[in-house]
């Protein structure tokens, strides 16, 4: 592991501090406002289209072994199960790391329980270990779509060039699609390819925007003011480089 | 106390833990040179002979060292001289081959920075014989990733990256030789390391092979300067001949020639008396590759290699390389942790293989009973004959457990060193190269007609959104073209916005990386915030399932 800078240091103190305090404040009773998001908006739309349809629902969770980035995707699957649950409809979840069933299938479990659906469906129907090898991951899963003739897909999670195959089998089958995803580089296939793409940041606010837990409202608030320091210091170094770059300590400040 | 509140007691003391090994300063100190030592330089300075070496700790990264000769024997400095700089970016991953050289104004050592983005030659000037070390940043040539061309008075425009430098000061004068990552010698002088003067065209007839030197050093003998450089175990000395070109004197080999188990780790030549200090790395014949080995600090002597005289050596500092020191004190836990999740990680896919078994191994079982029972209402073609219904129900699990077995007897019978990693030797390299992946490589070839649908789609121009994205692709394909290489020809040098290749950059380095930027700042600034929610124990859907 390599070992914080001082500059890493004194950011990481100074964001952890944002959204501690917003979390802080937010519980105290602080209203926060939650800019819509489409992508988030339209997930209800999507598993009532499957219902109407008769056609399963799939959630994937990409690539994601035990990270917060899997907690993401799990806490939006949680809601969707549950969703899927109230109209009697099967969320399959195909899965492409070991440590990662374990965990969706108690969400998967919870999800039932919570609606009274416990036992509606078997779980080794539902979750199912794809492979850990991408090209085997989405051979399987553009399969399972097509096979299955899924309603709704949902892509949560970080992908690599699978992304494409998933999301176009999905195309193909006629799903409604909704890709949320980190993934930088997997963002314009998702963007061609589904009906709704959510990436960056976002991805992280979707806990927050199904569960509206002053935690997840205030921790929203506090990242949007650490972006809100950062893009301070990047307009003032802009300024500062450009008006004062013959300084040779100002420019070694501004690499610190 | 309720299971959640145990388990994020835990998290958060797990946590705390790799918290602070992460943001602990690196513990240095004595132990800097406990791993590996090489690269030793030698001066002379007001009759007190100094030598600086460089000691290998944490993943290589390497701090100097200082030795003193009194009474004949040489001492060692307990604590480094000089080390990493956590705050400039030109010598953040540690330093390499030190030289140095003794000026008026005391002594300056120049060294490799270690860094990010390419190795800088940087400089580092002493007033109390090196004892301590005031840097003095980097000779930046308009190679150097870290720096602007127009930055802090770029030494000139290098057409390469620098593999390794020599450097001799005599004169009021420096004269540097840099040596680059395309084995060619450049050679920059100048009164002052920031202000060097570098020829533009590389040393004629050096590069006598494609190979790194092991040690590379410069005399100036009677104001000439003359090269060494060991390659693999010759060494191999230039001075200019009266032509102009550079030509080698000396080829012989130096200390543990004959031996096939020495090689060489740097070093340099101390002008004052000919002796060629060399750092060496040994290994006993028959040892396994990656066992301990020994590493020294040597000197040999130049002139009694001129003549062909026996080598006269002298051992300077000797190392029994052992286990590589820890950065900090908290990284023994993190180690070990490292460790146990290693173990419990092959526990659990022990586990998990046999619980697939078990998977499989039931649902064939539940088919073979149910073989001829009706399949309910969906009839196969043939009628729901019986064995198509079998297939259908527990054909996967019978391929995969036909395959597991197969891999695992060809794994445990067939792979042995000799093979491991040269081809198909045995059945289990077969079936992994000529099985599973061309498999694989033709599943990853689908994408591209994948691709093609999807742009197909994207491409019509619907609003004036898709019409931008249309645009913006077009002059990003047709840019990186050779037809628009060929259409920019045609257009004149001042309507720079007409000509596809450079617009097609633009749109890539700058609007395109702008955005990306902005992106994984939102991106990282998240993942913090769930990691401290979950490490403080704040976000319960993390522990929804338990209790």
């Amino acid at each position: 592991m390599d070992h914080a800078t001082l500059p890493i240091i004194i950011f990481i103190l100074l964001f952890s501090s944002f959204i501690i305090t917003m979390i802080i404040l937010t519980k105290r009773g602080k209203e926060v406002f939650l800019r819509p998001i489409n992508g988030l908006k339209v997930i209800d739309d999507a598993i009532g289209r499957a219902a109407e349809e008769d056609r399963p629902i799939m959630f994937n969770l990409g690539f994601d072994d035990l990270s917060v980035n899997l907690f993401c995707s799990l806490a939006v699957m949680g809601y969707v199960v549950r969703k899927a649950a109230k109209l009697s409809m099967p969320v399959y979840v195909p899965l492409a790391q070991p440590l990662a069933y374990a965990m969706a299938e108690e969400f998967w479990k919870d999800g039932y329980a919570a609606m009274g659906k416990e036992g509606m469906f078997a779980v080794e129907d539902c979750l199912r270990y794809m492979s850990s090898n991408q090209s085997a991951l989405g051979a399987g899963i553009a399969g399972w779509i097509k096979r299955d003739h899924v309603g709704a897909n949902f892509m949560f999670g970080t992908y690599g060039f699978e992304s494409m195959m998933l999301a176009e089998a999905g195309q193909q089958a006629g799903a409604f699609q909704i890709a949320c995803t980190p993934s930088f580089y997997q963002v314009p296939f998702f963007m061609v390819s589904c009906d709704y793409t959510v990436f960056g940041e976002e991805f992280y606010a979707a806990g927050a925007y199904f569960n509206r837990d002053p935690v997840l409202t205030g921790s929203l608030v506090g990242q949007d003011y650490s972006k809100l320091v950062l893009l301070l210091l990047i307009v003032l170094g802009s300024l500062l480089l450009t008006i004062f770059q013959k300084h040779d300590y100002l420019r070694l400040l501004l690499q610190w | 106390m309720s299971k959640r509140n145990i388990l994020k007691i835990i998290a958060f003391v797990v946590g705390l833990y790799f918290f602070l090994e992460y943001i602990l300063p690196e513990k240095v100190g004595g132990d800097f040179d406990s791993y590996e030592v090489n690269s030793p330089v030698c001066v002379e300075k007001q009759g007190k002979k100094l030598q600086f070496y460089v000691g290998s700790y944490y993943k290589g990264r390497g701090a100097i060292g200082r030795m003193v000769k009194t009474d004949g024997a040489w001492k060692k400095d307990p604590l480094p001289v000089l080390q990493r700089s956590l705050f400039m970016k030109f010598d953040q991953y540690g330093l390499a081959e030190p030289d140095c050289a003794a000026t008026p104004e005391g002594l300056t050592l120049l060294y490799m920075g270690q860094n990010e983005k390419e190795p800088v030659l940087c400089f580092a000037e002493s007033k109390d014989d090196g004892k301590t070390f005031q840097k003095r940043g980097p000779a930046v040539f308009s190679t150097n990733g870290l720096f602007k061309v127009s930055e802090n008075d770029p030494n000139g425009f290098l057409p390469d990256r620098i593999k390794t430098f020599a450097a001799e000061y005599a004169n009021g004068r420096w004269e540097v030789f840099l040596f680059t990552m395309t084995y060619r010698i450049f050679h920059a002088a100048g009164p002052d390391l920031k202000h060097l003067a570098l020829d533009a065209e590389p040393l004629a007839g050096t590069t006598l092979t494609e190979k790194s030197p092991n040690a590379f050093d410069v005399a100036l003998e009677g104001g000439a300067p003359t090269l060494f450089y060991i390659m693999d175990r010759e060494i191999m000395k230039f001075r200019k001949d009266g032509s102009g070109q550079w030509t080698p004197l000396v080829w012989k080999a130096p200390h543990g020639s004959g031996s096939n188990d020495t090689m060489y780790a740097g070093g340099r030549c101390d002008s004052s008396d000919g002796t060629l200090y060399l750092g060496t790395k040994q290994n006993q014949k028959g040892r396994p590759i990656d066992s301990p080995f020994e590493t020294t600090l040597c000197a040999v002597k130049l002139r009694d290699l001129s003549d062909g005289s026996p080598l006269a050596t002298e051992m300077t500092f000797y190392k029994k390389v052992g286990a590589q020191p820890k950065p900090t004190y908290l990284s023994y836990g993190t180690e070990w942790a490292g460790k146990f999740l290693t173990v419990v990680g092959s526990f659990a896919i022990f586990i998990a293989m046999i619980n697939l078994m078990l998977f499989h191994g039931k649902k064939i079982y539940q088919s073979a009973l149910n073989y001829n029972a009706p399949q309910g209402e969906e009839k196969l073609p043939g009628g729901g004959a019986p064995m198509r219904n079998f297939l259908k129900n527990a054909g996967y699990s019978a391929v995969f457990l036909i395959f597991l077995a197969v891999m695992i007897v060809c794994a445990l019978k067939g792979q042995t060193d000799e093979a491991r990693g040269t081809g198909w030797k045995t059945t289990f390299d077969f079936l992994f190269n000529a099985i599973q992946a061309p498999m694989g490589s033709a599943v990853f070839s689908m994408i591209t007609f994948y691709m093609i649908s999807a742009a197909y789609r994207s491409f019509k121009v619907r609003s004036l959104e898709a019409g931008f994205l249309m645009a913006a692709a077009i002059v990003c394909m047709v840019g990186q073209m050779p037809i628009g290489e060929l259409l920019a020809s045609l257009v004149p040098e001042s309507w720079k916005l007409l000509q596809l290749p450079w617009l097609s950059g633009k749109l890539l380095s700058v609007l395109n990386a702008a955005a990306y930027r902005a992106v994984l700042i939102g991106t990282l600034i998240g993942s913090v915030a769930i990691s401290l929610r979950i490490w403080l124990g704040l976000d319960n859907s993390v522990y929804s399932s338990v209790d």
